[in-house]
Formats: structure tokens, sequence, C-alpha cells
């Protein structure tokens, strides 16, 4: 069965959408995409319309470039993406935010600092997380 | 890598075990005392909803950063000391922490049991075994009940979901643990009594059964509020109506924020609402 671009890109968006949980904490995983086409048994129909996006997304989820022709519709796609669509694929392939990045890098000047700077281990619970309250 | 049944069990045989070494004699454990000796700096922040832990080697300062999710929070909570311990446990096991020593790349872990891979289930296992030890809790767990889990919750500062977990690994009676996402039945996990009855089979994906809010919960470490119960069946989580019917009680905990339900569903040995089921 021949599958149009366009029923692609609404499986893909379909799937973007529905396959994870309305909760933010609950990320989008193959897993979920899993769980989502059991709870929402499809027709053979739209399983064949269905197939190419199904891919598409799990080659993007586990971080994976999805094959050409789709890869300039594929970023396409993910320049029209809202931020916490990426936040979601980001997080799904074990990558941070830049904003988080930023955070992080900060945190780990810090350890330099601390470490490097006094040639010895930071004292008790100087680096600690003051919000950690232990 | 699969993380097999008898790998997993050395895991948690560690973790209990560094516990006990550390001499914590009641509840909470605390992961940041088992660090305080080792060349690991922890940090607790807000790292909005990127991961909720993250460890990391400084090859050249041979200094490791562990960071932790606080989501926000001035105090560590249920979720957020998971994840410490879970970090604690891929510094803790040989293999997780050689594989940064030797330039293996960090990862943004996703503590709790949502991902099934080898070194994340196995940080997860360490990580509830570690906060919620076997010889902590055996004097502690009496009737199997959501008050029960509740008040382990609270006495170990851990979330509802490893709490109960960790109730139905530990208790010598009949229940299991339903783990519900978006209104439906994720995961089951049966106590050894249960599974060895064979009584209750739980399919995956199966819409949760609604029960009726009988009181509010008693602790406010997490965002639940209500209890749910109703009298149930085993047919009613099977899928089907084949095979014999046990009466189950079941008990739901909704957790809105993580879009997720617990559930214990309760087996009482030799009800005679067993209907047709010649018993033991």
């Amino acid at each position: 069965m021949n599958t149009s671009d366009n029923d692609v890109d609404d499986w893909f968006w379909i799937l973007l959408a529905k396959a994870r949980s309305p909760s933010s904490a609950v990320p989008l995983s193959e897993e979920a995409i899993d769980l989502y086409l059991k709870a929402n048994p499809l027709s053979s129909q739209e399983k064949a319309r269905a197939a190419d996006a199904v891919h598409r997304l799990r080659l993007r989820l586990r971080g994976q470039r999805p094959d050409a022709p789709f890869k300039e519709k594929e970023d396409a796609l993910l320049a029209q993406m809202s931020e916490a669509q990426l936040v979601e694929l980001y997080r799904n392939q074990g990558k941070s935010t830049p904003e988080i990045e930023r955070k992080l890098d900060l945190l780990r000047r810090k350890i330099r600092e601390q470490v490097d700077g006094k040639h010895m281990k930071p004292p008790r619970n100087s680096s600690r997380g003051d919000k950690s309250g232990c | 890598m699969v993380a097999d049944r008898p790998h997993l069990e050395r895991v948690a045989e560690l973790a209990e075990g560094i516990a006990r070494l550390h001499g914590f004699a009641s509840p909470p454990v605390l992961p940041h005392t088992i660090l305080e000796e080792e060349p690991v700096s922890i940090f607790g922040e807000d790292f909005d909803s990127a991961f909720d832990g993250r460890l990391e080697y400084h090859k050249d300062l041979k200094h490791f950063g562990l960071y932790y999710n606080t989501y926000g929070r001035q105090q560590p909570y249920g979720r957020s000391r998971f994840s410490l311990a879970h970090e604690l446990g891929h510094y803790v096991l040989d293999a997780h922490r050689h594989h940064l020593e030797l330039g293996g790349d960090s990862h943004n872990s996703r503590a709790g049991f949502q991902i099934d891979s080898g070194i994340e289930r196995e940080a997860d296992v360490f990580a509830a075994h570690f906060l919620m030890p076997r010889y902590l809790l055996e004097d502690r767990i009496n009737d199997p009940d959501m008050d029960t889990v509740i008040r382990l919750s609270s006495d170990f500062q851990t979330s509802l979901l490893c709490a109960a977990r960790r109730f139905v690994d530990t208790t010598s009676r009949a229940c299991t643990l339903v783990v519900s996402q978006g209104g439906r039945v994720h995961y089951s996990r049966h106590s050894e009594e249960m599974r060895a009855l064979g009584y209750v089979y739980v399919m995956q994906g199966l819409e949760l059964p609604a029960g009726r809010v009988v009181r509010k919960s008693r602790s406010g470490l997490e965002e639940w509020t209500h209890i749910e119960e109703k009298r149930s069946s085993s047919q009613e989580w099977s899928g089907n109506d084949r095979g014999p019917d046990r009466r189950l009680w079941m008990q739901t905990v909704h957790q809105p924020s993580y879009d997720r339900a617990i559930t214990l569903l309760i087996y009482e040995r030799g009800s005679e609402d067993d209907v047709g089921v010649d018993d033991d």
C-alpha cells in the first residue's frame, strides 16, 4: 500500500501527541507508543498508514536519524515542533536542553574549583546542594 | 544488556548490605552519608524535566559529579531521594562506575522503574533496596493494605511507588501491586505468596476499574489525597471470565501529577466469598 507523505506527517503528529501520557512527567518513549497502540487498536488500513510514522518515531527516540529521503522532511517537522515537544525528544534521547546544559556547566566548574583548586576533596557538604537538607 | 533476576538479586543484596554496613538501624536511610568519604560532589537542583539524576566522571580530577533533580522543592522528597539513591547505585555498582571511569558517556537517568534497560533497572533495584532494606521493613509490615504502604512511604521518606514495590516484595501475605498509567494497567507485581497461589493474572493495558473514595490518606509526602476501595475479583483483572474467580480487596491511590495510579489487590485467604472455588 502506498503511503503518502501527508499520511506519514499526520501519523507522526498523532503519535507524537497521543503516544504519551497527558502528564509531562511521563516521557514519550517506545514503550509509551506500544502502550498507546495497544490501548487504541488500529485497523489494518490504519496500521499500514501508521507504519512509516511509527518507524520514524522509534528511530528518533533512539537518537537515530531517519533514512533519506525523510531527513529533510523530518528536519522541517522538528523545526515546527513546540519547545515542549523538543524538550520531550531531547529527554528521550538522553540529552539535556541548552538551558539545563548551562546549569550543569556551572556545577561542573564548581567541582573543578573545589577539587582542582584545593588539590583535595571538598570539605564536607560544601558542594552539596543545600536543597538536599542532608 | 539484560539484567537477569539472579543478577538483580545480587544487586539487591549489595544495596541492603551497604545500608546495614553503614549502621542504619531505623528509617530513613540517607544516601548522602554513604558518599561522604568518596570522591563525589553531590548537587540537588531543579533540573526541570530534563532528568531525574545524572552521574559524571571528571577524568582529570578523578572525581565524580552526581546531580539529582529536586523539582524545585527545598527538601528532598520521595522521588528526588530515589533519584539520588539511583545515581548512588550507578556509582557503587562496579560495572557502571568502570564504564564512566573508562571514558563511557554519562546519561540522563530516569529513575523509578520507568526504563527497562539493564543498567537503569539495576540502579532502580539498588535504590529501592538501599532505601528500604528488608531488615528494616520486616518488623514494620503488618496488614497488607494501603495504609501500611503509606506509613512506610512516610517513615522511609520514599515515593509511594517505591514503598508499594518493596511492600509487595517483602510481605508474606498474598497481594498484588498494579501500576496504571493514563488510566490503564502498565504493569503488575505479585507478592511471593500470591505468585505461589497463582490466583491473579493482571492484563496489561486493561482499563483501571474505578473504586469508591472512602477516606483521605494520612500523609502528605506525595500529591495523593484519597484512597479508593472496593471489592473486586480476579476475573475483573484478567480481562476474561474464564477460570476460578477469586474475591479480592482493591485499594487505589491516584497520583495525578504522574498520571499514575497505584493499586493493591489483597487476597483474603479462606474467604468464603470465593464463589464456586474450593479454597485451599
